[in-house]
């Protein structure tokens, strides 16, 4: 199976080299790729939980947001 | 004289038809026009070679440039041409304009490591242009100095109209306008300094989705001291956008 591609833009030569990830980078890529799904789904997960609480409180966001400010 | 008419006649009878066709058309001297022949190719040391003989051959001389195609969408070409119409020097200066420097341009795939930077600036400032996902996610990471350990960032490419409300502890950031396609701006002040100073922090109570979707926002967090020289983008197969990288002064 190829991997993604990925572009390196030296600065100091101008030199730009485009070819597949090799084996770290192809790991730090699906790494920080699944990482980042955690986080939005962790986030996605709080927020429904928060608009949740604002439901059973009958309090709109902004009416919460001026509570605490 | 009498001996030469002679001779004359004497070859006139052993000379072919054939052999004097070769003297038809001739209405001067043999002599004269044999004097008027190219002996000798010269040109001017430096633009031209020449090379003399039977089959004398005239070449340009190699200008120094090396062929190919100068100048690109982010790069303006330099060209030096000399009183005779050749191109003696061929270059490519940076665009540059307001104290904004474009360094690097080109579309985002699934990654792109833009090295070697400069420490010559006070900011960068990345623009993504025309992001466009097809599929429910998609985020753009930032990876610093080739670090995949603490330094994780992201701009999530559609989620809204986006604020970001700035904190204490928050010196850098990325925003992001627009949905399907949208337009996203990531700033990364004082990165050329190393030492304390310089330490970023995406917290969700600095920001604030006025959008409808669910994300939260987007932020940047770098925690180590180094000077940055290398910036790396990693994006997820389904994201379509281009960046363009600004040095800032």
């Amino acid at each position: 199976m190829s991997k993604p591609m990925i572009k390196i833009h030296d600065l100091l030569t101008n030199e730009i080299i485009e070819r597949e990830m090799n084996d770290v980078e192809f790991a730090n890529w699906e790494t920080a790729i699944a990482k980042e799904k955690e986080n939005l789904a962790a986030e996605e997960a709080k927020a429904i939980q928060k608009q949740a609480l604002f439901a059973r409180l009958g309090l709109t966001a902004e009416e919460a947001k001026l509570l605490l400010s | 004289m009498t001996k030469a008419r002679n001779l004359a006649d004497n070859a006139l009878t052993t000379v072919s038809p054939t052999e004097l066709g070769y003297l038809d058309g001739v209405t001067s001297a043999v002599q004269t026009q044999l004097n008027a022949r190219v002996t000798s190719v010269s040109g001017t040391t430096g633009r031209v070679t020449s090379s003399g003989g039977a089959t004398p051959a005239i070449d340009l001389n190699t200008s120094g440039v090396t062929a190919g195609s100068y100048g690109t969408a982010s790069a303006i070409p330099a060209i030096t041409v000399d009183t005779y119409g050749r191109v003696t020097s061929a270059t490519t200066n940076a665009f540059s304009a307001g104290g904004m420097t474009l360094i690097s341009s080109g579309s985002i795939g699934t990654g792109f490591t833009v090295s070697s930077i400069p420490g010559t600036y006070n900011e960068l400032v990345f623009i993504f242009s025309n992001l466009y996902r097809t599929s429910t996610y998609n985020s753009l990471l930032l990876q610093f100095n080739g670090s995949t350990s603490n330094d994780y960032n992201w701009l999530r490419a559609d989620q809204g109209t986006t604020t970001i409300n700035q904190g204490t502890n928050t010196g850098g950031m990325c925003a992001n306008y627009g949905t399907n396609p949208s337009t996203g701006v990531c700033r990364i002040p004082g990165y050329a300094t190393s030492g304390g100073g310089k330490i970023w922090h995406w917290n969700s109570t600095n920001v604030n989705n006025t959008g409808a979707s669910a994300g939260l926002g987007s932020g940047i967090k770098y925690n180590t001291t180094a000077a940055i020289t290398s910036i790396t983008i990693l994006a997820d197969s389904s994201t379509v956008g281009s960046y363009q990288l600004f040095g800032v002064k």
